[in-house]
């Protein structure tokens, strides 16, 4: 906790046990000098209440425990000496002790012990008051003296109390200041140390520059010598490597002046060419536009073909349509012509028969006589008619047979309309199909047409910037040639200078 | 230092508030030089002895006692202490309130 405060408390619990010794002792004294009847019993209680605290003491304890045994004789030997004191005029003196008792355990920092005491004191004086009062007062004692001494005990413990909590308040905020200013002059101490320590290594490092400097000019005076000598040396190769240098730089700048102007002609020449090839491109740009315009009147043209064409499909399947009608119809006429036919087989048939039935009429009137003479003239009608209705169906049967001929006839005639008819439409829809194809084609020769007119048209923009880039890479090899001539001068009065500054350096 | 624990620490407490306590009680019952005693008979045979050797002290008996066989005597301790405490008698202080004196109003 802190250890300022509990070594105080250990200290003054040790203190205490020493002075309950000596107030023994002192006891002892007074109850010789006083020659005291109860001296016995008071050494004896004075030995006995001081045996704890002399244990806590001597076990180095000063703990809460401690501090309350450690209190409590200083209820009891101002007691004793009040005790020994019966009947003596200075008994109520004695008194004046339990408040130097009470004050003497403020060494041990803490107000409990204290009120222990207080609280003996107090209890001890009422109970003797009322049981033995001559121990308390000389005389007769009376409650209200008690009571003014237990209100001066208690005024006591409060101040007493307030002051041990300062005391300890102070002595801890003291062990605290006191371990912050072990801190800080720790760290003072190792600053001093550090920086100490950093002297010696700067005064060290001192000496070991100053021994440095000394090697170091000394090989600075050597490499003078030797620089000097190197330095010749050098300047000659160093001229004779400049006038090679110049030299070459001489030859090189010619060959680049050559060079430049090749590349002067080049360039004009690619400019000249690339105009020309932008201006064919924009031709065939212009060709491609064209192209683009007749393919696309060319597949309008082959548009309307397939409408044409579809439209003649169209006709043909209604043209099959009614062609394959009228050979039904002509089939029908066949069917009816030949039924013609029948009916005047029948008919023949009947006027056979009916000319029969007239034959046997005439033959049964003559058999009549007279009497069938009149009959006789019917059946002679009757075979008039049956001759007439075959000749009749004769003439139905030849008219029946040529209608039936001609049919036929028209009948082939329409098989081979609608064979042709067919052929027609197959045709037409081949002719669709190719129209259909041709459409495709003429369109994607179209966009083909187009993109290449586009792409013709950038190729001339970029032929354009070509010529733009010859022209200014005629114009830069212009200014190589130039710089070429410049630095072959510039090489010449390199050469002169190093000669001038060998000159002088040889000199120096 | 570790701390006490709880029962240690009362133990050490009550001990110490025992010593008080017996210190206060032996003051009140040491019998003064002269005055008034208590006669305490510790067995039979101090019983029959008790009063025959008060008189043989000297005493001057006044009555009997709180406790049983007990008398209250008045004399000299010089006379009296050594030939009670041989006969198995314990000579203590009569105090008026040990001794059913009515105590005195505060």
């Amino acid at each position: 906790m802190a250890p300022d405060l509990d070594a105080f408390r250990a200290r003054g619990i040790a203190m205490l046990a020493l002075a309950g010794w000596a107030c023994t002792l002192g006891l002892a004294v007074m109850g010789f000098w006083l020659d005291a009847d109860g001296l016995v019993p008071v050494l004896f209680v004075a030995a006995l209440v001081n045996l704890a605290p002399t244990l806590m003491a001597w076990r180095g304890r000063h703990d809460a425990v401690a501090r309350l045994v450690t209190g409590t004789p200083a209820a009891v030997y101002p007691a004793l000496a009040v005790y020994l004191l019966q009947g003596h005029p200075w008994q109520m003196d004695a008194h004046m002790y339990f408040f130097v008792a009470l004050a003497a355990l403020v060494v041990l920092c803490d107000w409990r012990p204290i009120a222990l005491a207080a609280g003996l004191i107090a209890v001890h004086h009422l109970l003797l008051e009322s049981t033995a009062p001559g121990w308390v007062f000389t005389g007769s004692g009376n409650i209200g003296r008690v009571v003014i001494h237990a209100a001066a005990v208690g005024l006591q413990l409060a101040v007493l109390s307030e002051v041990t909590a300062r005391l300890r308040s102070l002595m801890i905020r003291q062990e605290t200041a006191r371990c912050e200013a072990e801190a800080l002059a720790n760290e003072a101490i190792d600053s001093r140390n550090r920086m100490e320590t950093a002297i010696a290594g700067m005064r060290a490092a001192e000496v070991r520059e100053a021994r440095e400097r000394h090697h170091r000019q000394a090989i600075e005076r050597e490499l003078v010598v030797r620089r000097e000598a190197e330095m010749m040396a050098l300047a000659e190769a160093f001229q004779a490597s400049v006038a090679d240098i110049v030299d070459s730089v001489g030859s090189a700048s010619t060959r680049l002046d050559g060079s430049a102007r090749a590349l002067n002609e080049l360039a004009q020449a690619a400019t000249r060419q690339t105009v020309a090839s932008a201006a064919a491109a924009t031709q065939s740009s212009e060709s491609a536009g064209r192209l683009s315009a007749q393919i696309h009147a060319l597949t309008q043209s082959v548009t309307s073909i397939a409408t044409i064409a579809e439209q003649q499909v169209r006709l043909g399947t209604e043209a099959r349509t009614a062609s394959t009608s009228s050979h039904a119809a002509v089939l029908a006429l066949v069917e009816r012509t030949h039924t013609i036919g029948n009916f005047a087989n029948s008919i023949q048939q009947i006027a056979a028969r009916t000319n029969l039935l007239a034959l046997n009429a005439t033959i049964e009137a003559a058999r009549a006589g007279e009497a069938g003479k009149g009959f006789k003239v019917v059946a002679g009608e009757v075979k008039q008619l049956a001759g007439q209705a075959t000749g009749a169906s004769s003439e139905i049967r030849e008219l029946a047979g040529s209608a039936e001929k001609g049919a036929g006839l028209a009948n082939v005639a329409l098989g081979r309309i609608a064979t042709s008819i067919g052929q027609l439409a197959t045709a037409a829809d081949t002719i669709q199909a190719e129209v259909r194809h041709h459409h495709q084609t003429a369109a994607s020769i179209e966009r083909i047409a187009d993109i290449t007119a586009a792409g013709i048209d950038i190729m001339a923009d970029e032929m354009l910037g070509v010529a733009r880039v010859a022209g200014e890479t005629a114009g830069l090899s212009d200014m190589v040639a130039r710089s070429a001539t410049g630095l072959l001068d510039t090489a010449r009065a390199l050469r002169a200078a190093t000669d001038r500054f060998v000159v002088q350096l040889k000199a120096a | 230092m570790s701390r006490a624990s709880p029962i240690a620490a009362s133990i050490c407490i009550l001990t110490q508030a025992l010593a008080v306590v017996i210190g206060f009680a032996v003051l009140m019952a040491w019998p003064p030089r002269e005055g008034e005693f208590l006669l305490v008979p510790i067995g039979a045979d101090a019983v029959a002895s008790v009063l025959p050797t008060a008189v043989a002290g000297r005493a001057l008996l006044i009555g009997a006692g709180p406790l049983p066989h007990s008398y209250v005597v008045r004399g000299d301790r010089s006379l009296l202490a050594w030939a009670m405490f041989s006969h198995g008698v314990v000579l203590v202080a009569a105090s008026g309130a040990a001794c059913g004196e009515p105590v005195r109003a505060a």
